[in-house]
């Protein structure tokens, strides 16, 4: 669904991680574009500045990190939930 | 901290037309820590909506499954598109053959029936449940459950929930 709406950002964030990492790691990147729009303490406070400088167009919300987490649902993963992620 | 206890239990007919009472235990073990969810937009998004003097769109009703092997709260695909969001976020999912990259969605998921408070989750994973034909909309993982104390009491038929 939407996969392609954060692309760019998603480029952005990736091609500019390290810059990122050096100025906030730890912290909530809000990108526009190809553009970051500030860093936040936590992704409430990230997804309301987007909101208050963007509106309900889309935006990206990143916390700056050497490798993204991976997220695991063991329910989905095995099967014992029968979904697809 | 105030607590919440949810008391499972369940009463329907048998074969022989005779009302069947199961145990509260027996069914919290077999349909699992289950909630009444109603998922809406993030009050940011409902803010922005009624500025534009748009109304924002009703809450998705349905059930939710606490699970506390999932690292992110997950939200049916399904559900997202009947609110008109737009992702605010990717994030890598494990699954048995490697990751992918998921869309998350800023929601916020309201307890009706529950003196649970509204609780906003900025970047809650996609996942599509309702392809499974699942009767759950959300999974609440780890990421929503820090906020609380929540005791899995199977011999009472109930959890616990301290928030």
């Amino acid at each position: 669904m939407d996969a392609k709406v954060l692309e760019s950002e998603m480029a952005y964030f990736n091609e500019h991680r390290k810059e990122l990492l050096a100025k906030a790691e730890g912290k909530f990147v809000l990108i526009k574009g190809d553009k970051e729009y500030g860093f936040y303490d936590d992704d409430e406070q990230a997804y309301k500045a987007g909101v208050e400088l963007f509106g309900l167009q889309p935006f990206l919300i990143k916390e700056v990190a050497v490798k993204d987490q991976i997220h695991e649902i063991p329910a989905l993963d095995l099967g014992l939930i029968h979904a697809s992620l | 901290m105030p607590l919440f206890e949810m008391q499972y239990g369940a009463k329907t007919q048998g074969a022989d037309g005779k009302p069947q009472v199961f145990s509260p235990a027996a069914v919290l073990q077999h349909v699992g820590p289950l909630l009444q969810v109603a998922v809406a937009v993030h009050p940011q998004h409902a803010e922005r909506l009624i500025t534009q003097g748009q109304q924002p769109p009703q809450a998705v009703t349905g059930l939710a499954l606490i699970d506390t092997g999932a690292s992110i709260t997950a939200v049916d695909e399904a559900v997202c598109r009947k609110l008109g969001l737009t992702p605010t976020s990717v994030v890598p999912m494990s699954h048995a053959g490697g990751s992918e990259q998921r869309n998350c969605y800023s929601i916020q998921i309201l307890f009706p029936g529950a003196p649970l408070p509204p609780m906003t989750m900025p970047l809650a994973a996609s996942c599509n449940l309702s392809a499974g034909l699942q009767p759950y909309i959300v999974l609440l993982g780890r990421n929503l459950l820090a906020r609380m104390k929540m005791v899995y009491n199977d011999p009472r038929g109930r959890i616990e929930i301290a928030f």
